[in-house]
C-alpha cells in the first residue's frame, strides 16, 4: 500500500516522518512517500522510501536577494501562496505525479498543502486524502478490504 | 433515528406493579462510543435512573461522528444498561471534516473566508460554532419521543449547551420539567475565572431563559455552582453540586501492589492531555527528581490518554512527549474504559496533571483516589481538586508550578510508594470510596422522582 504524505510546512524531521510511518503500524506493509516543500532537515533514506523535494533549493532561499514588500507581495500576486506553489509544482514534476497516481492515502500535513489534496481527491477517486495523518488510518482501518488490495 | 434494542421483558413496560415508572428524557451530545471525558457521567447518570426503575431514552450523535471526530472507545457502548433506549440524530460538523474529498472549492480557495462564513451559519439558530445546528433536528426528536411515550423529566448535560434546547422546548410547549447539567460552565472560563460572554450576548441571554425554566441546575463542583448562584441569586436555592465520582469498571482488574523493593518505580497518568495540562511544567519537575532522587533515576512516567479533545493529536504535545523520551517518560496512548482498572494495577503512584483555575475539577481525581495510590498533584493548589484530596493520606501536591516545588512532591510520592503501610494504603483505598458516582447521584435521582410524581408549577 502507497502512501503519499504532502507537507508544506517545516522542513521534515526524521522522528516527525518516523511518526506518520509509526501509526500506519497497524495497516499492511505501507510504502511511505513524502512530497514536500522544504528539504528535510536531515536524511530520511530509513524512515521514508521516497522523498520528492518541490521548493527552491536551500541555496536559493537563502541567498542574499532582499526584496521589498512591494516585490514580494506582487510575487505573491503572480505565483500564489506556498500552497498554490506547490500544486503547481507537483503537477508539473514526473516524479511527484508518478508517486501520487500510485497512492492509496494522500495526506496533507498542514492546511498549505490541503489544496494539492483538494486536487489530487478529485483526480484519483478510489485514493483516501485527508488533512491529518489520524483520519487517513482510520478511513483505511474502516474499509480493511481496499486497504489490502 | 435509530435505537438499540431493549429486552423484550422491559420493552412497553414503563409499568412495575401496576405504577407507571417517570419516563426520563437524557440529552447527550456526547454518548458510548464517544471517549470524551463527560461521556463517562453521563453514561453513569443514565445507567443509575434506569437502575433506579426509570425508563430511559437518550439522545445522542450518530455513531460516525464520534468514529470521525472525537475518537470513540466502543467498550463503553457495553456498559450501556440494556434497558436503556439510544436514539441517534445524525450530525455534521464541517469545521472539523479531515476527509478533503468532502471540502468545497470555495473552502479550499478561501479557507479563511469559508471559516468566518461556517461560523456565521453555525451560530444562526444558537449561538454555539460547531453545534447550533443541532438544534431542530435535537429539538423535533424531543418532540417525536415525547408524544411517542410521554416525557415525565428532561434532562441535558453541557457542553455543548444546544443540548439543553430540548428540555426547553418541552417545557414551553408541554410543561415538562428539565434538569440542566453542567459538566463545566458556558459563560464562565474555568481556567482563568474570566466571563465569556456578555450579559446582554446571546449566550448571556439563553442562559438566563435556560437557568430561570429549569427544576434544577447541576454542577462538578461548589466553586462552580457558586459563581452561578452569584450570576442568578433567585434561582440559586434549585442549583446543587453533584461531583463526578470513580465508575464500577475500575474494580474490575484492579490491584494494588507494593512496589519492589529493586524494581523500578511505574508513574501514571490516565486522562486526557489537553494543552491546558501543565505537561512541560512537570517534564522539567521530573528532570529535577531524577537528579536528586535514586528512586526517581530510574524510574519510568506513563502516560495513558488521548492528545487534545479530538481524534487527531495534538502535534506540539506528540513533541513535548519526542523530546521527554530520555527521562523515561512515555505516551502510551488512550485506554479503553474497560481496560482501566488493569492499567492503574501497573502503577506505583499517580500524577494529576490539572489545568490552573480555581473552577478546574477532574473526573479523574475520583478515580485516583479510590485506587489507594500515592497521588502527586501538579496543580494550582487552588484548584477544586485540592478540596476533594486535602484529607487524603498520600496525597503529595505541588506547592506550585516550579519545577523544584514538582521534584520535591515526587520524591516524597516515591518514597510513599516504597515504604507506606498497608494500613495506610488501606486507609487510602477506603477515603477514595466516598466517591463512588453512585453515591453522588442518588439524593439527586430521588429528589427527581419526588418532583415528578407531584407536578411542578408551570411559569
Amino acid at each position: 500500500m502507497n502512501i503519499v504524505v504532502l507537507s508544506t510546512g517545516r522542513a521534515p524531521t526524521a522522528p516527525a516522518v518516523a511518526g506518520v510511518r509509526r501509526q500506519f503500524a497497524g495497516l499492511p506493509a505501507a510504502r511511505l512517500s513524502l512530497v514536500t516543500w522544504l528539504t528535510p532537515s536531515e536524511p530520511l533514506d530509513r524512515i521514508a522510501d521516497m522523498v520528492v523535494v518541490l521548493g527552491p533549493s536551500p541555496s536559493a532561499a537563502t541567498g542574499p536577494i532582499v526584496r521589498s514588500r512591494v516585490v514580494r507581495a506582487l510575487r505573491r500576486l503572480v505565483k500564489g501562496g506556498v500552497s498554490r506553489q506547490f500544486w503547481t509544482q507537483l503537477r508539473r514534476r514526473d516524479d511527484a505525479v508518478r508517486v501520487v497516481a500510485e497512492a492509496r492515502a494522500v495526506i496533507a500535513l498542514d492546511t498549505g498543502a490541503a489544496r494539492a489534496g483538494w486536487h489530487l481527491a478529485r483526480r484519483h477517486p478510489s485514493a483516501v486524502v485527508t488533512i491529518g495523518v489520524p483520519a487517513a488510518v482510520r478511513l483505511l482501518e474502516s474499509d480493511p478490504a481496499e486497504a489490502f488490495s | 433515528m435509530t435505537s438499540h434494542t431493549e429486552p423484550p421483558s422491559e420493552r412497553n413496560l414503563g409499568d412495575r406493579c401496576g405504577e407507571r415508572m417517570p419516563h426520563l428524557l437524557y440529552v447527550a451530545w456526547g454518548f458510548p462510543p464517544c471517549r470524551s471525558g463527560g461521556v463517562y457521567r453521563a453514561l453513569a447518570t443514565v445507567n443509575r435512573f434506569a437502575a433506579r426503575g426509570w425508563r430511559v431514552t437518550v439522545v445522542s450523535a450518530d455513531r460516525e461522528t464520534f468514529i470521525r471526530y472525537t475518537g470513540s472507545d466502543t467498550s463503553l457502548e457495553h456498559q450501556v444498561d440494556p434497558r436503556v433506549t439510544v436514539v441517534r440524530l445524525p450530525f455534521v460538523w464541517p469545521l472539523r471534516e479531515p476527509d478533503l474529498r468532502r471540502w468545497s472549492r470555495l473552502r479550499m480557495e478561501r479557507p479563511r473566508a469559508w471559516a468566518k462564513l461556517r461560523i456565521y451559519l453555525d451560530q444562526l439558530v444558537f449561538p454555539e460554532v460547531g453545534y447550533g445546528p443541532w438544534r431542530r433536528p435535537l429539538e423535533a426528536a424531543a418532540e417525536r419521543i415525547h408524544r411517542a411515550d410521554p416525557v415525565d423529566l428532561v434532562m441535558s448535560t453541557a457542553n455543548p449547551h444546544v443540548a439543553f434546547t430540548a428540555g426547553y422546548r418541552l417545557w414551553r410547549r408541554h410543561g415538562v420539567p428539565y434538569v440542566m447539567d453542567y459538566r463545566d460552565a458556558w459563560l464562565l472560563d474555568v481556567f482563568s475565572g474570566k466571563r465569556l460572554h456578555a450579559d446582554n450576548s446571546r449566550a448571556g441571554r439563553w442562559e438566563r431563559r435556560l437557568v430561570a425554566g429549569a427544576c434544577e441546575v447541576w454542577f462538578v463542583n461548589d466553586a462552580i455552582r457558586e459563581w452561578h448562584a452569584r450570576l442568578y441569586p433567585a434561582h440559586a436555592p434549585k442549583m446543587h453540586t453533584v461531583s463526578n465520582g470513580f465508575d464500577r469498571e475500575l474494580s474490575r482488574g484492579f490491584r494494588q501492589h507494593e512496589a519492589e523493593p529493586d524494581s523500578p518505580l511505574s508513574f501514571g497518568y490516565v486522562g486526557t492531555v489537553s494543552s491546558k495540562v501543565p505537561l512541560a511544567q512537570f517534564v522539567e519537575g521530573w528532570r529535577r527528581a531524577r537528579e536528586c532522587s535514586t528512586d526517581l533515576a530510574s524510574a519510568r512516567a506513563a502516560i495513558h490518554g488521548y492528545l487534545g479533545f479530538y481524534a487527531t493529536p495534538q502535534p506540539d504535545l506528540l513533541n513535548l512527549f519526542e523530546s521527554a523520551a530520555d527521562a523515561r517518560i512515555s505516551y502510551e496512548g488512550p485506554v479503553s474504559k474497560g481496560d482501566i482498572g488493569r492499567v492503574y494495577g501497573t502503577f506505583d503512584a499517580l500524577l494529576l496533571l490539572l489545568g490552573a483555575g480555581r473552577y478546574v475539577t477532574s473526573g479523574k481525581v475520583f478515580e485516583y483516589a479510590a485506587t489507594g495510590l500515592p497521588i502527586v498533584s501538579v496543580h494550582d493548589p487552588d484548584n477544586a481538586t485540592s478540596d476533594v484530596l486535602r484529607d487524603y493520606p498520600l496525597w503529595f501536591p505541588a506547592s506550585s508550578l516550579e519545577p523544584e516545588a514538582i521534584a520535591q512532591a515526587l520524591v516524597r510520592a516515591a518514597g510513599a510508594a516504597r515504604t507506606a503501610e498497608s494500613r495506610l494504603r488501606t486507609r487510602a483505598r477506603s477515603f477514595g470510596q466516598r466517591f463512588s458516582r453512585d453515591r453522588q447521584l442518588d439524593p439527586r435521582i430521588e429528589a427527581l422522582a419526588h418532583k415528578v410524581k407531584q407536578p411542578l408549577e408551570i411559569a
